[in-house]
């Protein structure tokens, strides 16, 4: 089956390249007395020797004395000789002489036969490429994470990306720095860096690199411990680093443009055409990546080996690359996050000053219902006052008139208790008093609200049509409070209706509500006055408060109910009530949290 | 005898001056709104006009000028429960402001100002 046959193409292809890579860099074999016996070519052609030069000599001599002798080989290879134990040292650091490179070496040793016939193994395996390998996963991987983890603060990504480019064995970069595209797109400018500040300073800084391997993790653990040396120099070549993107003689400008990596190599002419990038970085030998994110080059990481001179591969630059791309994915998105939380402030801020602006508002309203409040009882307070005191000073002035005394008392009766209506209905507005809910039924409430008005009927010749629903669930409600609230339309009504005008009261039930309908033949209200129907202090009575209406929706809302008005005028006005049959107690609440404008007064 | 018209929506004050500008006495004629007094004044012939400013469906200020309309050398006193309405230019046209009070004094004292000050000029 070609399917069969492709994965054993695979399977052997893969153990392949594991003998291969199972191949050491170096190749001994030594005698009990740990002479080389043998060498394989390999190690032969990497320090550029021939095999008879290390045949016949003691390994000691034979390889670097620091791997020998700190490194602990020569210590395992005499145990080895003497008890015939195997063993194997992992992950030798060794910095290649006259090199800033560092080496990452496994070392395995075997015994083979006894006695004079005894032979030993010496396996040195380069690693490095491996170490790199896992350290260029783990640094893109880390950079993804950080991303995942919603770890999007741009001043951490820009530390982890500069710690992959300067950190490790996978770039390793002495210096690196992150410049940035403006919003404008014309320019280009330093924002971040990282690097030795002297070349002792990176002495010290290889020194520790050469102790035991590191992982990312370890590396940027360490530097979150001690933040980056953020010395003068290094903040002033950040500076420095603001470059007009039309500029052709700028590798940085032109790294943008053409969305392209640029190394700058060699020195003279090469290095000084570059542009103003090498005068600041004051090295012949640096890279310019572009950042790129959607096809778009948001801006570019600058790296050099100023002080360690290790040459600037096409690898280097290639992974460079890939890792750049990968970073700007991630500061692209701590910028949008950046400004989606700039955006939710700013709804925030627009919301508060809506809140604010209302608050005004409603403040406004209710100095303006404070100041109807007073032009209110400034007219309905002084007029029966002035009624009262001038009759009580006429009976004083004549109080034998015992005809037109009794009249005058009356009036001041009238008066009085007109004050006190006036004084009632005000206080219900201003401060409303708690429902007391009990389940009544809405029927029974009409009738008694009914014979309340009947004198009014009368006086009028209106006539009262009922037109009650049956079997209606009974409502939680104030009953006193709904006859006061059913009392102000009907009186509403009488006064509307010329004699013998018919007023039509009918119940019913709407969903969740009970509806009271009240219908009146009066001359109805236009269309202008309706929507000022209900505001406090609005009346077009002669005699009117203006507060009858404003009572009545205030207690329907307490009841957790609405009013709706409809009317033609000539033809008559209906009001339609509608309670809630389940929210009794609901309606206690809403009424508590309700801030009617008036209420403040 | 001098005639004034009293013009004044509320029933009971509508009583009460008329009894105390008789025992004065002057002739009233009384008026329950805008549109009756203005009739009377065209009608009848008035010395003097007592206005009640706040008139629900005919505000008093255009009573006022309404009046004037008809008659330009009757005086008018506002007699009012407000205050603010001396704020409104229209009522600099009345000979007299006068915030109502059960004390009629101050009206009174008015009313015969005015029309002493006027007998000579007729």
């Amino acid at each position: 089956m070609p399917d069969n046959h492709q994965s054993r193409l695979d399977f052997l292809e893969e153990l392949a390249g594991t003998l291969r890579s199972l191949v050491p860099s170096g190749l001994f074999i030594l005698d009990g007395g740990l002479r080389v016996v043998s060498v394989n070519r390999e190690y032969c052609e990497l320090c550029g020797k021939r095999a008879g030069d290390i045949v016949g000599r003691e390994i000691e001599e034979v390889l670097p004395s620091s791997l020998v002798r700190d490194d602990g080989i020569g210590d395992a290879l005499r145990k080895a000789a003497s008890t015939g134990a195997p063993s194997f040292i992992a992950d030798i650091r060794y910095p290649v002489p006259d090199s800033q490179s560092v080496r990452t070496l496994n070392v395995g040793i075997r015994v083979v036969g006894r006695g004079e016939q005894r032979r030993l193994l010496l396996t040195i395996d380069d690693i490095s490429d491996r170490v790199e390998k896992i350290f260029e996963l783990s640094m893109l991987r880390s950079v993804n994470s950080a991303i995942a983890a919603g770890d999007l603060s741009l001043n951490k990504i820009l530390n982890l990306i500069l710690a992959c480019v300067t950190s490790g064995s996978a770039l390793g970069f002495n210096r690196a720095f992150i410049l940035f595209v403006d919003k404008a797109g014309s320019r280009l400018a330093g924002k971040m860096g990282v690097g030795p500040a002297s070349r002792e300073h990176a002495m010290r800084i290889w020194a520790h690199l050469a102790g035991p391997s590191k992982t990312l993790k370890d590396v940027i653990e360490s530097q979150s411990e001690n933040p980056v040396v953020r010395d003068v120099h290094l903040e002033e070549m950040i500076k420095a680093m603001d470059f007009s993107l039309d500029d052709d003689g700028n590798v940085a400008a032109r790294a943008i443009r053409e969305k392209k990596p640029f190394k700058v190599d060699g020195r003279g002419a090469a290095a000084a055409e570059a542009g103003p990038l090498t005068p600041i970085l004051g090295s012949h030998e640096y890279v310019v990546v572009p950042m790129v994110v959607r096809d778009k080059a948001i801006g570019a990481i600058v790296a050099d080996n100023i002080f360690s001179m290790v040459p600037i591969t096409e690898e280097h630059v290639q992974l460079l690359t890939m890792f750049a791309n990968q970073a700007g994915l991630a500061l692209e998105i701590a910028e949008m996050y950046r400004n989606l939380t700039q955006e939710r402030n700013k709804l925030k801020e627009a919301y508060r000053q809506i809140r604010a602006a209302q608050e005004k508002l409603l403040e406004n309203e209710r100095l303006a219902a404070v100041g109807k409040m007073a032009a209110y009882v400034s007219h309905e307070i002084r007029n029966p006052l002035v009624t009262i005191g001038g009759f009580a000073q006429s009976i004083l002035k004549h109080p034998d008139r015992t005809g037109r005394t009794r009249q005058r008392l009356k009036v001041i009766v009238d008066e009085v208790s007109r004050l006190e209506q006036i004084l009632t209905q005000v206080l219900v507005l201003s401060k409303p008093v708690k429902p007391y809910f009990q389940h009544a039924q809405i029927n029974q409430v009409i009738s008694d609200t009914c014979t309340l008005i009947g004198p009014d009927l009368q006086k009028k010749k209106i006539a009262l049509e009922k037109k009650f629903g049956a079997r209606l669930p009974k409502v939680m409600l104030d009953s006193k409070q709904i006859m006061q609230a059913l009392l102000n339309l009907f009186k509403n009504s009488v006064h509307a209706m010329r004699p013998g005008g018919k007023l039509t009261v009918s119940t019913g039930r709407d969903g969740e509500f009970v509806t009271v309908t009240i219908a009146d033949t009066g001359r109805g209200i236009s269309k202008k006055l309706l929507d000022k129907l209900f505001m406090p202090f609005f009346t077009t009575k002669r005699k009117g408060s203006g507060i009858g209406l404003s009572v009545t929706e205030r207690i329907i809302n307490d009841h957790g109910g609405r009013i709706e008005v409809a009317s033609t005028v000539g033809k008559g006005t209906t009001f339609i009530l509608y309670l809630p049959i389940q929210s009794g107690y609901n309606a206690v609440e809403t009424q508590t949290g309700a801030a009617v404008p008036a209420a403040g007064i | 005898m001098a005639t004034i018209l009293v013009v004044e929506d509320d029933k009971n004050q509508r009583v009460l001056y008329e009894d105390e500008l008789k025992e004065e006495g002057y002739h009233v004629i009384l008026a329950k709104d805008g549109r009756e007094a203005v009739r009377k004044v065209r009608d009848n012939k008035i010395d003097l006009v007592v206005l009640d400013i706040r008139m629900p469906g005919a505000d008093g200020v255009e009573t006022l000028s309404n009046i004037i309309a008809v008659n330009k050398k009757v005086p008018v006193i506002l007699n009012t429960a407000y205050t603010s309405y001396k704020d409104n230019f229209m009522t600099w046209a009345a000979e007299k402001y006068i915030v109502k009070s059960s004390d009629l004094s101050e009206l009174k004292k008015s009313i015969k100002e005015i029309l002493d000050r006027k007998k000579p000029g007729e």
